[in-house]
């Protein structure tokens, strides 16, 4: 009977098989760390390289690496830009956008997610208009209606504006967060003498916690990273990291400077990430235990 | 005095009626269960007792105390869930402890219940799980421990047996049954298991389409029903129809379909002005070849299924199909024409 199935050989075809798929899934595996190495590693790679150029001494073809290196683009950049200011306004706004941002989108999230609303599938598509419509396009408009009531040139229209660019994200996620506990779950709160307020702070915001990360996460990033409505709205009174990355892309573009700047936005963010992403697993991990 | 006390009451969903005006009285500590298939309306009853629904008619007391319009958190009940809903991000112990911080319990006497109930429901080293870490039996008992605790005036239980094993779901049931005495809570239990139902309650609502069908202790409702709904929903039963011929007192001879019977009416419901009578008897009541007997029905066996401690038999007499129980495991096969008695007495007359 045996020697039917297997082959000359002598390995089974299951076996055959099953390291055939392994090894297909190896070499998946590889493809896409390849991927990952070329599209992110190494811009991230060259823009180090960019930001450590001796300007006496340029990089240029057919060098693969630079002939020398000096911190001349970093003293440059805090020298003769407003870096460190533009860094202070874009870690205050952020924060304080996101805060926003979830407050605001709370009730929303709240009501898309958990109560029958006629014509939900649309509101949950409006909501995320501001990232599907062109960044410039929202810019310039909302920098009319900003002007009409004098937030224009304010920190309170700057951080308003990166609220709006966040909340899609954290409707999104948080709604997906409320939809996702279990009816039973908060009766059974009600039933042993929860009243609102008890069941928001005891049993909602926990357990839309994995969900309400992730979207600050999104929401921090893209304040981060804003450009469009900070050039309209905030510049010249008040500068990002973005803003000044761009004035080195522009007319004058100079890319060892550029390259500081990228670096300086990048990082921070990068370092979030991780930190975020150790709290998010064992959240989820949490999440997906309780059955939830 | 009653504590729980239901007056005709209605709760409709949009043009679907789940609960058409039922009436229910329940004994301080009494374990009541409510026994129907799905969408009879056991579980929208028991929503409205919690409180998670408001009637659309008729009052729902406690003790003397029209709770209406009570929300459910202010009501005295304590509900074990289908699912547990248990809380998730909370450990064994937080979520026992719950109900007690609800209820502003001093934190000394809030850790000394908590403790006693885990030790009653055999949780003591659990206490630090969270509710993901833990078999299915035990996520059922700290949902029932959970509900304990707090020493609620009605507990609830929403089928907290169906997520179970089958052997796991016997050993539960009897050991809510014994916390539930012990205790002397009263106690509202919805089912569709009818082996539960009858295991565990003091009485038994039969509920269908949103109405009682009968009430009574398992042993009324099992050797008496009233109805051919509950005839046929509790236990096997044969059913049929026939005109009565003859009538002295309590005994009527009633000429059926498939041949003519006498039955025993004696503490059985009276039968209606029409003179015709619908009858039901347990399949377990047929003896095979009884010697003596007035009810003899002779049939061919169509088939027999083997169940362990008993053989059903399916046969059928001058076309109509009958089911019999025997524990001769060798008396009968297939196509055999074989002798049964029905005893007067094993009759159960139907209303409707």
């Amino acid at each position: 009977m045996s020697a039917i199935i297997e082959t000359q050989a002598g390995t089974p075809l299951h076996v055959r098989q099953a390291k055939r798929k392994k090894q297909f899934y190896i070499l998946l595996t590889a493809f896409f760390v390849a991927v990952q190495i070329i599209w992110v590693g190494i811009p991230i790679f060259m823009a180090v390289m960019w930001s450590l150029v001796d300007p006496a001494n340029p990089w240029s073809f057919p060098d693969i690496l630079p002939q020398s290196f000096s911190f001349e683009p970093w003293k440059f950049v805090f020298r003769y830009t407003n870096i460190v200011r533009a860094l202070r306004t874009s870690y205050t706004v952020a924060p304080l956008a996101v805060l926003l941002s979830f407050v605001l989108s709370l009730p929303t999230a709240y009501v898309l997610g958990r109560k029958r609303v006629p014509g939900r599938k649309f509101f949950m598509l409006i909501v995320l208009l501001p990232i599907i419509m062109p960044g410039m396009v929202v810019a310039l408009f909302l920098s009319r209606v900003f002007a009409g009531i004098g937030l224009s040139q304010t920190f309170f229209g700057l951080v308003l504006a990166h609220t709006l660019m966040g909340m899609p994200y954290m409707v999104r996620v948080l709604t997906t967060s409320f939809a996702s506990i279990p009816q039973d779950v908060i009766d059974a709160a009600e039933n042993l003498g929860a009243g609102t307020w008890v069941k928001i702070r005891e049993i909602f915001l926990p357990m839309i916690r994995p969900g309400l990360l992730a979207g600050m996460i999104f929401a921090f990033v893209t304040s981060i990273e804003e450009f469009n409505l900070t050039f309209v709205i905030g510049t010249p009174t008040y500068e990002t990291i973005p803003t000044i990355l761009f004035s080195f892309m522009g007319y004058n573009f100079i890319r060892t400077n550029a390259s500081v700047v990228a670096l300086i936005m990048m990082a921070p963010n990068i370092v979030m990430l991780f930190i975020v992403e150790r709290f998010l697993k064992s959240d989820y991990l949490a999440a997906s235990l309780g059955k939830m | 005095m009653s504590l729980l006390k239901i007056v005709n009451l209605t709760k409709k969903f949009d043009d679907v009626v789940a609960v058409d005006g039922i009436d229910l009285d329940v004994a301080d500590g009494e374990f009541v269960t409510l026994l129907g298939p799905s969408g009879c309306g056991k579980t929208t009853t028991l929503r409205t007792i919690a409180g998670f629904y408001y009637p659309d008619g008729g009052e729902v007391y406690f003790g003397d105390t029209l709770v209406n319009n009570v929300p459910p958190n202010r009501r005295n009940t304590a509900m074990c869930f289908q699912s547990y809903a248990l809380f998730p991000h909370m450990s064994v112990w937080d979520n026992i402890c719950f109900g007690l911080k609800m209820q502003k319990i001093p934190v000394d006497q809030q850790k000394q219940r908590v403790s006693k109930v885990l030790e009653m429901m055999g949780l003591q080293r659990l206490e630090n799980r969270k509710p993901g870490q833990l078999s299915g039996g035990q996520q059922q008992r700290v949902a029932l421990a959970r509900a304990i605790v707090t020493e609620p005036e009605i507990l609830l239980f929403d089928e907290p047996l169906s997520n179970l094993d089958a052997k796991l779901r016997v050993q539960v049931r009897v050991e809510i049954r014994e916390m539930q005495k012990r205790l002397g809570i009263t106690t509202i239990y919805v089912t569709h298991d009818q082996d539960e139902a009858l295991a565990i309650s003091d009485r038994i609502v039969v509920m269908n389409d949103g109405r009682i069908e009968q009430i009574g202790n398992p042993y009324e409702i099992y050797r008496n029903p009233l109805t051919s709904f509950v005839a046929g929903f509790i236990g096997l039963a044969n059913i049929f129809e026939g005109t009565i011929v003859k009538r002295e007192n309590t005994r009527y001879t009633v000429e059926a379909p498939f041949g003519t019977v006498v039955i025993d009416g004696e503490g059985k419901a009276e039968p209606d002005s029409s003179g015709t009578l619908k009858f039901s008897w347990r399949p377990e009541e047929m003896k095979v070849r009884a010697d003596n007997g007035v009810n003899r029905i002779r049939g061919t066996i169509l088939h027999t299924v083997f169940m362990g401690n008993t053989t059903d038999l399916f046969f059928e007499v001058n076309g109509f199909r009958m089911r019999a129980q025997t524990d001769e495991v060798d008396v009968v096969r297939s196509g055999d024409t074989i002798e049964f008695t029905v005893p007067e007495n094993a009759f159960s007359i139907l209303r409707g």
